[in-house]
């Protein structure tokens, strides 16, 4: 018996990668680890990206990919910044510490 | 071909594609130049010790410049449209009415940010050329995002835009209250990239195409599939955060607390009205054929956004907090112009962000000018009571502001009002008319309190031991919120003229869907 994987599997896969990077961020406290959930969800995307872009064969969403992955970059670029300047403040990563301000 | 043709050719080609992203390339040019120039600068050791970063002085003259040309450049796009508009750059960039006056709004609000900021910068020690260039880059960023006619092109400039301003947020780096600000604005805003770059997966997947006019057409046509749904979902939570429609404004009180005054006043006008043109764009006109779909949930969304927006807003003292629930109620409004979902409700939103944008840099820079060294005084209860006295002239715009926020005549607040409610009302929506007359009755409540404050009340009575609060009132920021003033009165007294233009432009955005077969 032979398995064939087709777009089928690999938007399934995408979708499941989504949900765990959405359940990540909306449950964990280290700021690192909400960020890699983010990553998880933006790297979910591209996978859905290239499959569409093989299934129609079409290269935009290929070069979406390369777009994505290099925004993906730059927001890492500011957003461990952001993490390291909170370290400090606070000697801990942890957003739970980080909520001075409510109401 | 020689090569000579070949390049005089490319250079015919080139010419009309450059004017047509005219401003977003004066401001890309005055942003590198405004680092450049700050290596000069450190030459010449004018920071604590040689080749150390310092307050800068080029920078902010220089970044004014630029707006400023670029803002010329506006006017030379609208001046030439009828000739020059249509798609360019292999259809990634639209040029139509709705962009050009659109990117007026946000070249505007940057022009009135830089005036406001200067000041503001040299007293919180946040004076760095970097700090101008992230500015400009924002704004490079809005007007790509107005202009897009690609979802590729969208998420670029989104991208462009929110990463600048994330830097921005947290720019008074020692301040916990700032950094705490970055950090919330850095998780929500990747956060909802993630929704938005899955929901343009989604889009792309069903109609094998990014481009904005070939999803309309290619949607008009049969049912649409259940994950073409998905992805519009998707898409309304991605624009939904980046606006600050309730359910997904939590993060904007607290980032709008947390950055520096002159950002946030930034963040309320430019951000949110280059948000709104992208997500009118898509919505309006690529989603047309879904309306029946997308209209009850943004329906939902503005009920939401109106009530919560203004209901919390009344327990603030904050003035950068209530401004910030402020401008989520003032999203709600948009959003009733988008759910009437005809040509009037679309002129509406222009017309709105137009007057928004006034009156909230307006707001803002008030509350600029009286940030102390170091402090920013923000309390309604304490900072502003009797600043009706000490302050004649900050307060009487300070009041001006508020009526117009309120809707009250014959400020620009009221008219754009008027027309939102008219064109909810033509669409047959009476019951959103309702809510949004009673959004607007309790908002009286709060903004009124900030004039009930500065007339009515004495420094010493409301405890203040600080005393009278004085206004910092440099030429820059006196020009910004005088020119604020006269837009808000003249827009609201004269209004004609600005809805007309309104009008002509959202003309532009129904050519462009209707450009292709």
């Amino acid at each position: 018996m032979t398995l064939a994987v087709g777009p089928g599997h690999y938007l399934f896969l995408s979708a499941i990668l989504f949900t765990i990077g959405t359940v990540g961020v909306l449950t964990r406290r280290n700021a690192i680890i909400i960020f890699m959930s983010i990553e998880i969800m933006l790297n979910a995307a591209n996978l859905a990206f290239v499959t569409f872009a093989a299934a129609i064969g079409d290269l935009a969403g290929f070069v979406m990919v390369l777009l994505v992955i290099a925004v993906a970059a730059a927001e890492a670029a500011v957003g461990l910044a952001i993490i390291v300047a909170m370290f400090r403040h606070r000697q801990t990563v942890d957003v739970g510490a980080f909520n001075v301000m409510r109401g | 071909m020689s090569p000579i043709d070949q390049l005089l050719e490319l250079h015919a080609m080139s010419r009309p594609a450059a004017f047509a992203v005219l401003p977003a390339l004066v401001l890309v040019v005055f942003a590198i130049v405004t680092l450049l120039a700050d290596l000069l600068e450190l030459g010449s050791s004018r920071g604590p010790a040689e080749g150390q970063a310092g307050p800068t002085i080029m920078a902010p003259w220089l970044a004014m410049t630029g707006t400023a040309i670029a803002f010329g450049a506006v006017v030379w796009q609208w001046l030439r449209l009828e000739e020059e508009a249509g798609l360019y750059f292999n259809g990634m960039i639209a040029l139509d009415g709705f962009a050009v006056f659109l990117t007026g709004v946000v070249v505007a609000a940057t022009l009135l940010t830089l005036l406001l900021t200067v000041g503001y910068s040299r007293r919180h020690n946040v004076d760095l050329a970097e700090y101008y260039h992230l500015i400009l880059m924002a704004a490079v960023g809005m007007v790509l995002l107005v202009e897009a006619a690609n979802l590729v092109m969208v998420f670029l400039g989104l991208e462009v835009m929110s990463v600048s301003v994330y830097i921005l947020t947290g720019f008074r780096r020692t301040q916990l209250r700032s950094i705490e600000g970055a950090l919330k604005y850095f998780v929500l805003g990747a956060f909802s990239t993630g929704f938005f770059v899955y929901g343009i997966a989604m889009v792309y997947g069903t109609t094998g195409t990014m481009d904005l006019a070939e999803i309309g057409t290619r949607i008009a046509t049969g049912p649409p599939a259940p994950l073409l749904l998905a992805g519009v979902g998707l898409l309304v939570i991605g624009f939904g955060f980046k606006v600050a429609l309730v359910p997904f404004h939590m993060w904007s009180p607290d980032v709008y607390e947390g950055a520096p005054t002159p950002i946030t006043g930034f963040m309320a006008t430019g951000v949110k009205a280059a948000g709104f043109a992208a997500f009118v764009r898509v919505f309006l006109s690529t989603f047309d054929a879904l309306a029946d779909q997308w209209v009850p949930v943004l329906w939902v969304l503005a009920v939401l956004t109106m009530l919560v927006g203004n209901v919390a807003a009344i327990r603030q003292d904050d003035v950068k907090r209530m401004l910030a629930y402020s401008s989520i109620a003032h999203a709600g409004y948009l959003v009733v112009a988008m759910v009437a979902h005809n040509a009037l409700g679309t002129a509406a939103v222009l017309y709105y962000l137009a007057a928004y944008t006034a009156m909230t840099v307006g707001a803002f820079g008030v509350a600029v000018t009286l940030s102390g060294r170091g402090a920013e005084r923000t309390s309604i209860s304490r900072d502003y009571a009797g600043l009706g006295y000490s302050e004649p002239l900050l307060a009487a715009a300070m009041a001006v502001f508020m009526f117009s926020l309120t809707g009250v005549p014959p400020t620009a607040g009221f008219v754009g009002k008027f027309y939102i409610i008219s064109a909810a009302v033509d669409a047959g929506h009476v019951p959103l008319a309702v809510l949004l007359v009673v959004a607007s009755v309790i908002s009286a409540y709060y903004y009124l309190k900030v004039v009930v404050a500065m007339y009515m009340t004495s420094p010493s009575s409301a405890g203040s031991d600080a005393g009278p609060t004085h206004a910092h009132l440099g030429a820059l920021a006196s020009t910004a919120i005088l020119a604020t003033v006269v837009a808000v009165l003249g827009m609201g007294i004269f209004p004609g003229e600005w809805i007309d233009m309104a009008r002509a432009s959202v003309e532009g955005l129904a050519t462009a869907a209707a450009r292709l077969p």
